[in-house]
């Protein structure tokens, strides 16, 4: 059994059929998550809740959405405390 | 959860090791389960990775979306470490019926094994495995006639009496991760039960997705609770418990039920969470 899958992950490795490569959810989402820094005390509940972890922290605490993983599905404006997350309308 | 979710970063870890660029939809209560439950488990060499419907969106062929290495090292010591402990996620349609054997198996032989089962909302009206409070998007009379002879699920995971038992949602992180934690310390076979919310199958909007399971453990759909060793505890009350209908009107899918019919799902969830 071992040998088997000492075998089949050599073959990844010398092939490298599996690989990831970068998703751009921009092209195709309707809609952006827009933080309010005034509203925002960096609780961290949007970059919990994302079921894409595309929330990041960026300068100063803050948060903000990495756009190529956002699919702007507006949970994070849902779970914000604040109301301090808007979800405006992807310009095309 | 609103007091506890002030600070959030500094109570769980920071990695994920679960596919940040998957191909869910918007809004998929699955991935942010899988996502809670990865940062639940850290140690990536316990990570699941099997066949089930959780690989549909993250391993489609030349793409692989996982933070895993998890046969890198056979024959290391790493290894023997991890065969003493067995980690499954599927989902609740036929993968359910596999687990299930798994268990009884693992039981059987004395072994330690983990089994995630994950529900979704929408597949439940084919394989009927759900709790008799159960629901799908379908019509009127068969929902109705579908609450007399449906599996359940929960039930029969409850017959083998596996050490430890729970049931979770995603919109209760914090929970979750607990039930997690405690299933990886648990020495026997332990089954876990996660509610996914999924707004593509009930046709909602993908921003209430945390929402409606928020609403589903509060109404008595689904209780969170734990048996441990025999012992049974609630571990989420609902402050204030809102009657079912607050869930149904957030779902297009239960437009076509009538009062009547409401009540009486109303009735199978007030006389399951008083047994």
């Amino acid at each position: 059994m071992k040998r088997i899958i000492a075998k089949t992950v050599k073959s990844y490795d010398i092939g490298g059929c599996l690989r990831r490569e970068t998703f751009c959810a921009l092209e195709w989402r309707a809609a952006k998550p827009v933080w309010n820094t005034d509203r925002c005390f960096k609780c961290g509940v949007c970059s919990l809740s994302c079921p894409d972890a595309a929330i990041i922290q960026v300068d100063e605490g803050f948060y903000d959405a990495n756009p190529d993983r956002c699919k702007g599905c507006g949970i994070c404006s849902e779970a914000c405390i604040n109301e301090a997350i808007t979800m405006s309308p992807e310009k095309k | 959860m609103d007091r506890y979710s002030v600070f959030v970063p500094k109570l769980l870890p920071e990695t994920e090791l679960f596919s940040p660029e998957n191909r869910s939809c918007p809004g998929c209560g699955q991935a942010a389960a899988i996502r809670i439950i990865g940062k639940a488990v850290e140690d990536h060499r316990r990570y699941p990775y099997g066949i089930s419907n959780v690989e549909m969106h993250t391993s489609a062929f030349p793409y692989k979306q996982w933070e895993l290495t998890q046969a890198k090292k056979p024959g290391g010591t790493s290894l023997k470490l991890d065969a003493k402990k067995i980690f499954a996620m599927a989902g609740e349609s036929g993968s359910f019926d596999d687990g299930i054997r798994m268990l009884t198996e693992a039981k059987k032989q004395g072994k330690s094994f983990i089994y995630i089962c994950l529900f979704n909302e929408a597949g439940i009206e084919r394989h009927r495995e759900v709790p008799l409070n159960g629901y799908h998007p379908d019509g009127t009379k068969s929902f109705i006639r579908r609450l007399h002879d449906m599996k359940n699920l929960i039930d029969r995971a409850k017959a083998i009496s596996p050490d430890f038992m729970a049931t979770a949602c995603p919109s209760h992180p914090f929970d979750l991760v607990d039930k997690v934690k405690k299933t990886l310390d648990c020495r026997g076979i332990s089954f876990l039960a996660v509610f996914v919310p999924c707004p593509t199958g009930c046709s909602y909007d993908p921003a209430q997705s945390l929402n409606s399971g928020r609403l589903a453990v509060e109404t008595g759909f689904f209780p969170l609770y734990q048996i441990e060793h025999g012992s049974f505890r609630i571990t989420v009350s609902a402050q204030s418990v809102p009657r079912v209908s607050e869930y149904m009107k957030l779902q297009p899918s239960f437009v076509m039920l009538s009062p009547d019919e409401v009540k009486k799902v109303q009735d199978a969830v007030d006389k399951n969470t008083t047994q």
